[in-house]
């Protein structure tokens, strides 16, 4: 009975370290775990002319505006959000850039 | 937003899966290499160091930007969230506004600029103007120096700015003279970031928070 509190007194001691490590190594130098998690980068995304923007955006929504080689663009951020997202790869004229949230 | 060239290379960036001081950590196919989303600087890999460049960007309504730029296009990609921007009407707190001036990094929040949305500042020596329309919900940053003179800014009618020097009715979004002796000139934006407030301080712990209204 002992053994077993202390063996999770242990635990949960190993468990807060390690919780305290991770919080102090983000700190200072990123260091990346060892197993990637990548997701597909997203190029070659669809746009449409302001025009044509019917209900896919409605007009107090908030998006990301860029003027580039003087050409503007917008990003919804309702279309930027969650992980398979955050990244748009864009290039207008012959400026590649990343939109990104 | 970032430019992606780096080295004569065009990146392609992806979702790395990672997180780092619980913001987006990206990748680049062509080298692996890691970079921080806030820092805009790799962090990890053959890259490491490298910066990319920041671009101007500007969050707002999608009426006022479509107004602002009746050309513009739009990405057209299904919704990944319902209504992300109501939070950003009803906890303006948690968004912050986030600027470097001679390496030295500030913020102000957006019920700050709700509550003060023309600001003439001095930071590091440096004259600046902060503006916040309501209306379109745009932050924006200018430098006040216009060819040899420093202006400073008032709050006018229709959301207009007036500057005390000239009189001069200006654009508070757009920078740009619309009456007045300097009409038609136009202010320098000066680059910034919308992120979240508690992300930013993260990254920067000695970030300065711009709070209220200061004398220019």
């Amino acid at each position: 009975m002992k053994k077993a509190l202390c063996a999770q007194v242990l635990c949960l001691a190993v468990l807060f370290g390690c919780l305290v490590g991770s919080a102090f190594a983000q700190r200072g130098e990123f260091v990346p775990p060892a197993k990637s998690g990548a997701r597909k980068p997203i190029v070659d995304a669809p746009f449409v002319k302001a025009s044509e923007v019917t209900d896919q955006v409605t007009d107090n929504e908030l998006v990301l505006g860029v003027v580039i080689e003087g050409q503007a663009r917008a990003y919804p951020i309702n279309m930027l959000t969650g992980p398979s997202r955050e990244i748009i790869n864009d290039q207008m004229g012959r400026t590649n850039f990343a939109a990104t949230w | 937003m970032y430019g992606r060239d780096v080295q004569g290379k065009t990146l392609t960036f992806a979702v790395s899966g990672q997180l780092w001081n619980a913001s987006l950590v990206m990748i680049d196919l062509e080298t692996r290499s890691l970079w921080s989303h806030i820092l805009g600087e790799c962090v990890h890999g053959p890259l490491k160091g490298e910066k990319l460049p920041q671009l101007i960007a500007d969050t707002m309504t999608w009426k006022a930007w479509r107004n602002e730029h009746p050309d513009t296009t739009v990405l057209n990609l299904s919704r990944s969230s319902k209504d992300y921007g109501a939070e950003f009407y009803t906890k303006p707190e948690r968004f912050a506004y986030g600027f470097v001036v001679d390496g030295k990094h500030f913020h102000a929040t957006f019920a700050t600029l709700r509550e003060s949305p023309v600001q003439n500042l001095t930071l590091n020596g440096q004259r600046l103007l902060l503006t916040f329309d309501p209306e379109s919900t745009a932050a924006r940053l200018f430098s006040r120096r216009l060819d040899d003179r420093v202006l400073a800014f008032v709050a006018a009618d229709n959301g207009l700015i007036r500057d005390e020097q000239t009189g001069s009715m200006w654009n508070r979004t757009r920078g740009i003279a619309v009456a007045g002796p300097l009409k038609g000139k136009q202010l320098d934006h000066e680059p910034a970031i919308i992120t979240l407030t508690r992300k930013w301080t993260l990254f920067h712990e000695d970030s300065t928070e711009i709070l209220e209204k200061q004398q220019p």
